[in-house]
Formats: structure tokens, C-alpha cells, sequence
């Protein structure tokens, strides 16, 4: 194995929970997030010998996994017809979270996957903790815009936690 | 709920993640081998394809254009001009869109690709309604002069009648397969179901969420 091979599965290694989160919100099925995560490592394989050393190696990976889940235009109904089992690329096995935290989870997750795509990179990024100037960075978009647009999302899914919790 | 309560949901999912996440090295190894890139091979195949069948079919129309001039076969010649024509249209502007291809990078602005990815999905869809126009010019290239002397009021009716019947149907189309038609419409749904034309409505729903951000940012 090259010395550019293995930097690159040990940046891999140390960034594997941002295309991880990133596939299952842009994802219906596991096997759609399996392939998914395939065209994102190809994208980041094919782009790592022109990494620009002036930004952060996150900021890097998030700006091209965001890029190929908005444009993964794959038809669905066709891909559940004929896809077969994928050998994962990432697997995982969160048992240690309580029930409770978990419902949580995959209800935020849910609501998430309702946004538009968009919406769906900018409250991810915002939810993995990043400021608004590195949102705006990785977006294209003016500061305050990430905050006006951060801000209406939150209501959104505060809403929609809400009207959950009324009905249960 | 309170404003950190998201983040708290999202961080206490995050932190058991990392732990029990496992990469599969000999995959990526695999992977890092592989030379060809689905996603944009997925966007460059149908251009690709249209312009090697486009490209030998264009010459053909300019050839049976240059032997109806030789002939001096009016109708062949107006027909399988304007036909060449809207071809070499279609064929500047697929290898244009090849072109944008090979500069879009994943690594750019999210909104930037996005736009760029969207801007060039609409661009082929325009390129068909170019490629309708020719229909008509399909009717009266085979017209004979000689056969429309002799009986220019049945042989040139019935062949008016085909042109103007085309020429109506081809304004139909041109109208109907509007980006906002091929949701509804069984016609477009129909001539744009193919692998090109996937992803139309979903690059003109991003460009509709990238205009409210750009209307968002100028207010």
C-alpha cells in the first residue's frame, strides 16, 4: 500500500463520523447509504492529490460529501429492484444508547431527511458544531443568511418535536 | 424545547458513533484503485453517447443537404439544411455541457456545484426542446418538385396538410415540455424518463432553494 493511500485512509479513519451522518440523512435505505458513501470516498480519492493545504481537512470532506449527497440523483425505485447487499464500507452498532435517547435521535433524524436538501447541509453542519463563519465557508452563503436560515430550521424541527410530542 | 436540546440529541447519538464506527480499510484500498468516478460518469455517458451517434448522423444530413444542392432538389435541400442545422446546435451545445463537466469540482462552494450541477442538468432539457424543432423539416424533405408540378393541388395538399399538422404538433410539444410541465404531463413524463432526464426536476427543485437563498441574502 503507498504512503498516499494509507494518509489517506487514516484521514479517513479520523473523519469517518461526518460521512457517516451525512449518508444517513441524505438516505432512505442502507444499501443507498453504503453506495453513497462509495461515491463520496471516490470523490475525496480523486480530489485528495489537489487538496489545498489553506483549509481545514473537515471543511474539505464536507464540502464534497455535501456535494455528491445533494447531487446524488439516483432513482430509488429501480435501485431497490435491483441492487444487490453491498460489503460495507462503514459499519456500526449503536446499542449502548438508551431507548429513549435513541427515539429522540431517529426522530431528529426523520426531520432532518424532511428538509429540503439545502436546508438538510446547512442544519448538519450546524448540528456537528461548526461556526456560522466556517458554515458560510463551506456554503457559499453570507453569514447572516446561515443564521436567518439556521434559525428557521430550528423552529421547524422544534415545531415538528412539538406536534409529536402533543400527539404521543 | 430549548435551543441546545438539538444539538444535545444530535451529540449524544455522535459521541457512541465514534466509538463503534468500523472502516473497512480493504475496501477503501479497492476503491482507491477504481479509476472511474460513477457520479460524474453518470452525468457524462448520455452526452457522450449522443454526441458519437449525433456526430456521424449530422454528416449524413450535411451530405444528403450537398447532394440535394448538386440536384437541385429544392425540398431536399431546405429540409435536410435546417435539419443539420438544429443538429450542429444540439451537437455545440452537448460538447459544451462535456465541457462544464470536466471543470465542475465537488470540492468548490456547496452552492456554487450545486448551481453549476443544476444550471447544466436544465441546459440538456433545453437542448431537446431545440432538437423538436427539426419535425417538421422531416415532412417536406422528401417532397418531389417534379411530383408537386403535376398535381400541386392533391400531392400538395396532402403534403401541406402533413407539414402544417407537424409543424402544429411540434409547437404543442415545444410548448408543453416546460421544466414545470414534466411533473404532470404524461407526454413528458414519457419522452423524459430516460437516464439524462432523472435528475431534471430535482436539479430545477435545488436551483428553486438556491434562488431563496440568493433572494434571502439580497434583502
Amino acid at each position: 500500500m503507498g504512503d498516499n493511500e494509507d494518509k489517506f485512509i487514516s484521514i479517513l479513519e479520523n473523519h469517518k463520523g461526518i460521512i457517516y451522518k451525512i449518508t444517513n440523512s441524505y438516505c432512505k435505505n442502507k444499501s443507498d447509504q453504503q453506495d453513497l458513501m462509495q461515491e463520496i470516498i471516490l470523490q475525496l480519492w480523486k480530489s485528495y492529490p489537489k487538496y489545498d493545504n489553506q483549509y481545514k481537512l473537515s471543511t474539505w470532506i464536507y464540502r464534497i460529501a455535501l456535494n455528491t449527497s445533494i447531487s446524488n440523483y439516483r432513482k430509488n425505485k429501480v435501485r431497490k429492484e435491483k441492487t444487490t447487499e453491498l460489503t460495507p464500507i462503514l459499519t456500526t452498532s449503536v446499542n449502548e444508547v438508551s431507548p429513549k435517547e435513541e427515539e429522540k435521535y431517529s426522530d431528529l433524524q426523520k426531520f432532518i431527511k424532511e428538509l429540503k436538501e439545502i436546508d438538510k447541509a446547512i442544519i448538519l453542519l450546524y448540528l456537528e458544531g461548526l461556526s456560522q463563519k466556517e458554515i458560510s465557508k463551506i456554503m457559499g452563503i453570507t453569514s447572516s443568511n446561515v443564521s436567518t436560515k439556521i434559525n428557521r430550521i430550528k423552529i421547524s424541527l422544534k415545531q415538528k418535536f412539538n406536534t409529536k410530542n402533543h400527539s404521543s | 424545547m430549548k435551543d441546545t436540546e438539538l444539538m444535545n440529541i444530535w451529540k449524544s447519538y455522535e459521541d457512541k458513533l465514534d466509538q463503534v464506527l468500523t472502516l473497512n480499510k480493504e475496501i477503501i484500498h479497492e476503491m482507491t484503485k477504481e479509476k472511474m468516478n460513477k457520479n460524474i460518469l453518470r452525468l457524462r455517458w448520455p452526452k457522450t453517447a449522443t454526441i458519437l451517434i449525433g456526430i456521424p448522423f449530422t454528416l449524413l444530413c450535411y451530405f444528403i443537404t450537398f447532394v440535394g444542392v448538386k440536384a437541385q432538389a429544392v425540398f431536399v435541400t431546405f429540409g435536410f439544411g435546417i435539419i443539420s442545422i438544429v443538429m450542429s446546435a444540439m451537437l455545440i451545445s452537448y460538447m459544451y455541457h462535456l465541457y462544464l463537466i470536466n471543470k465542475i469540482s465537488c470540492t468548490e462552494k456547496v452552492m456554487d456545484v450545486q448551481k453549476a450541477l443544476a444550471e447544466l442538468k436544465i441546459a440538456s432539457f433545453h437542448s431537446t426542446r431545440i432538437a423538436i424543432i427539426q419535425i417538421p423539416f422531416w415532412s417536406i424533405s422528401w417532397v418531389s418538385y417534379n411530383a408537386l408540378v403535376q398535381s400541386p393541388y392533391l400531392y400538395g395538399g396532402i403534403n401541406l396538410i402533413v407539414f402544417l399538422a407537424m409543424s402544429y404538433f411540434t409547437y404543442w410539444l415545444y410548448q408543453n415540455l416546460t421544466i414545470r410541465n414534466v411533473e404532470d404531463s404524461k407526454v413528458s413524463q414519457f419522452l423524459f424518463s430516460g437516464p439524462e432526464w432523472e435528475p431534471i426536476l430535482k436539479a430545477s427543485s435545488i436551483l428553486e432553494q438556491l434562488d431563496g437563498y440568493e433572494a434571502n441574502s439580497n434583502r
